[in-house]
């Protein structure tokens, strides 16, 4: 082991010293949070963290090892819990789905959603899109967005082919471009191009 | 101005906030680490070092979270754990000997899937497979024709259960009047609802021969030799006493049937296989006349594998494998005329009587992942309930039909839907699969099936 350890020699190391596990958690519990904090209702946000890492914990003898960084291995078990407290998100997704199909001056903005942020047009505007969205690319999209993950790592957190999560990408951006600006006003200073394999996404 | 990723990661961080206590989840996977250390022999354990937790853990020892309650949330969790990264298997990064001949290497790749492990699934687990394909209809004998983008998934149960959620995408036009032709038939574009839902007992009503797309059932290999020439001459007289296999086309004389029915066998899904016999799928078809080798070849979603032809030229059936652990990635050109039994309706728009017949071809279909194993909980909401049961040995619908109509009538309000069929189609006399739907699970299904097993009528009571 080096000086600094990878996760993967965590992981092998925690196979004999368990304690070793929480240096995981140290690393990465603020990344798994924030992930969380934004898909959980707040009041289940730390069980759904807890969850993701005692699962982690539990099953790390099934780590694959040939990757070094673990978090994308921890955000994908924290989407599968998250999924697994469907009621939990449910709820928020179903008051956000409420918000989208509702008009515009009816709007009654997501608590979480709402929570901080200065620009509340812009909020509702991101928050309506988000809702929208269809699952499979909203996943990938807040764990491009919200994790920084790049293709690989979204591929390898969510157990699907990169080739998949390259065209889910372009389509969830395309598709929340336009729910952003439905009348097509919206610009960017980007183009939007499929990044490259190894690439982060954006 | 910004991009819509920008955007969103800045709502992201704007929302969450930055700087969360993580001490209370920290102190409750600290105790679980805890449990686990003093459970390990003392031989296991180190003596400490430079990334220990030391202190930390050594305070979490008597901590606010009760050990029974981390243990009954970790007992939870094991069955709720999702599949682990590596259970999708990694590229080679070895060069694949394309060179070979085409049987040497299919021979290659069969001693690599000896080596994959097989999911087992026990009595209250699921295995969950997902696809995207694409399908080519033909209306009415080629008045009209579209290219229908569909995604699979399907939950089975190692009983036979399958409940497959089946999800269309609008249809796709070559030309504006090919166009012109589906809406002049009153076809819709985009198919209302885009989903289909369906639940299959094996051996029981509604179960159509495919096992590719829409309603096709979790698939028993147990029975089927691990011999490559004996599978094969199965596979290829449709000998196997699978009918998903053996109806497989039929009535048309394919040429590479044999092919196509292992194909089948690599999509799954598929339970009671062993690495052997996973392996012996691709030595038959290193047995097959006329199979070629295409080399490396990309899919749909974008991965490159190996590529095998039933055949030269265009027109053949073609597998993509992952060279490195017998992984299917792509499958094009399967018939499977069964493709839209299962979603057409939704494209009719509330019934158009100038629709007199259709046909489908897979053109491809790429599996999402690796199948995998998951518990019974973790089944999406939004799909009904099923209850199964099957009545008991000599007991037909026709001597069953007024008492079972008896015991469930206090339930009539809440199905969805009911169906039966005798588990011989060819014997009125076998017994009959009773099939209940409900909107969701909820205390009146759990209370149904007590009904239903105290009744006396029924072998077997199941729920999916």
């Amino acid at each position: 082991m080096g000086v600094t350890p990878t996760d993967a020699e965590l992981m092998a190391a925690s196979l004999h010293d368990p304690q070793q596990f929480a240096l995981i958690f140290d690393r990465h519990a603020r990344a798994v949070h924030r992930y969380v904090a934004f898909r959980a209702n707040l009041g289940d946000v730390d069980d759904v963290v807890s969850e993701a890492f005692l699962t982690a914990f539990r099953t790390r003898a099934r780590y694959d090892r040939a990757y070094d960084s673990a978090l994308p291995w921890l955000l994908g078990i924290a989407t599968h819990v998250l999924n697994h407290h469907r009621r939990s998100e449910g709820r928020r997704l179903t008051r956000l789905r409420a918000a989208a199909q509702a008009p515009e001056t009816e709007f009654d903005l997501a608590e979480t959603v709402a929570a901080g942020v200065d620009d509340a047009a812009e909020t509702e505007r991101v928050a309506r899109a988000l809702a929208r969205l269809d699952d499979r690319y909203r996943d990938i999209l807040l764990l491009a967005a919200g994790a920084d993950l790049t293709y690989d790592e979204i591929a390898r957190a969510l157990g699907i082919p990169i080739g998949t999560v390259r065209s889910r990408l372009a389509r969830g951006r395309r598709r929340l471009r336009e729910l952003l600006d439905p009348g097509g006003q919206h610009k960017s200073d980007r183009p939007y191009v499929t990044p490259s394999t190894e690439g982060t996404p954006g | 101005m910004i991009d819509e990723l920008e955007l969103l990661r800045r709502h992201i961080y704007a929302t969450v906030g930055s700087d969360p206590d993580l001490e209370p989840v920290r102190r409750r996977l600290v105790t679980a680490i805890d449990e686990e250390a003093e459970a390990a022999p003392a031989s296991r354990r180190l003596s400490g070092g430079p990334h220990r937790l030391g202190r930390r853990a050594a305070l979490s020892f008597g901590s606010l979270v009760a050990v029974g309650v981390a243990a009954a949330v970790v007992a939870l969790l094991v069955v709720a754990a999702p599949p682990a990264p590596h259970s999708t298997p990694r590229k080679t990064t070895e060069p694949f000997p394309s060179h070979l001949p085409v049987g040497d290497q299919l021979r290659l790749i069969a001693d690599r899937v000896v080596e994959q492990p097989i999911p087992h699934l026990q009595a209250d687990q699921l295995l969950f497979t997902r696809a995207n394909l694409s399908v080519a209809a033909t209306v009415n004998d080629g008045a009209a024709q579209a290219t229908i983008g569909l995604s699979v998934e399907k939950w089975s149960t190692a009983s036979g259960q399958t409940c497959t959620t089946l999800t269309a995408q609008p249809a796709q036009f070559a030309s504006p009047s090919e166009q012109a032709a589906w809406v002049g038939l009153h076809l819709l574009v985009t198919p209302n609802p885009p989903m289909a839902n369906q639940c299959l007992q094996e051996g029981g009503a509604a179960a159509p021969p495919d096992a590719i797309t829409g309603a096709g059932q979790l698939i028993d290999v147990s029975s089927l030799p691990t011999d490559p020439s004996t599978l094969a001459r199965e596979f290829e007289s449709g000998t196997t006493g699978i009918p998903a296999l053996d109806q497989l086309l039929s009535d048309e004389a394919a040429p590479n049937l044999a092919f196509q029915r292992a194909a089948m066998l690599l999509i799954g899904p598929t339970v009671g296989a062993s690495p052997q016999f996973a392996a012996a799928l691709f030595q038959v078809i290193a047995l097959l006349p006329g199979v070629t080798a295409l080399g490396p070849t990309t899919t749909h979603d974008g991965e490159i594998g190996q590529g095998f032809a039933s055949g030269p030229g265009t027109g053949q059936s073609t597998i993509v494998v992952d060279p490195s652990t017998g992984q299917l990635l792509e499958v094009r050109g399967l018939d499977d005329s069964d493709s839209l039994s299962s979603i057409a309706v939704n494209y009719l728009g509330g019934g158009s009587m100038l629709v007199n017949g259709y046909s489908a071809q897979l053109q491809w279909l790429d599996p999402i992942g690796s199948p995998s194993v998951i518990g019974l909980s973790d089944l999406p909401d939004g799909l009904p309930v099923y209850v199964f049961a099957t009545t008991k040995p000599g007991l037909s619908y026709n001597d069953a039909s007024t008492s079972v109509n008896h015991v469930t009538q206090p339930y009539f309000s809440f199905f969805k839907s009911s169906q039966s069929q005798n588990t011989d189609p060819s014997n009125p006399n076998s017994p009959d699969v009773f099939q209940w739907s409900f909107a969701g699970p909820g205390p009146v299904v759990d209370q149904f099936i007590q009904t239903l097993r105290a009744s006396g009528l029924f072998a077997s009571v199941s729920e999916i």
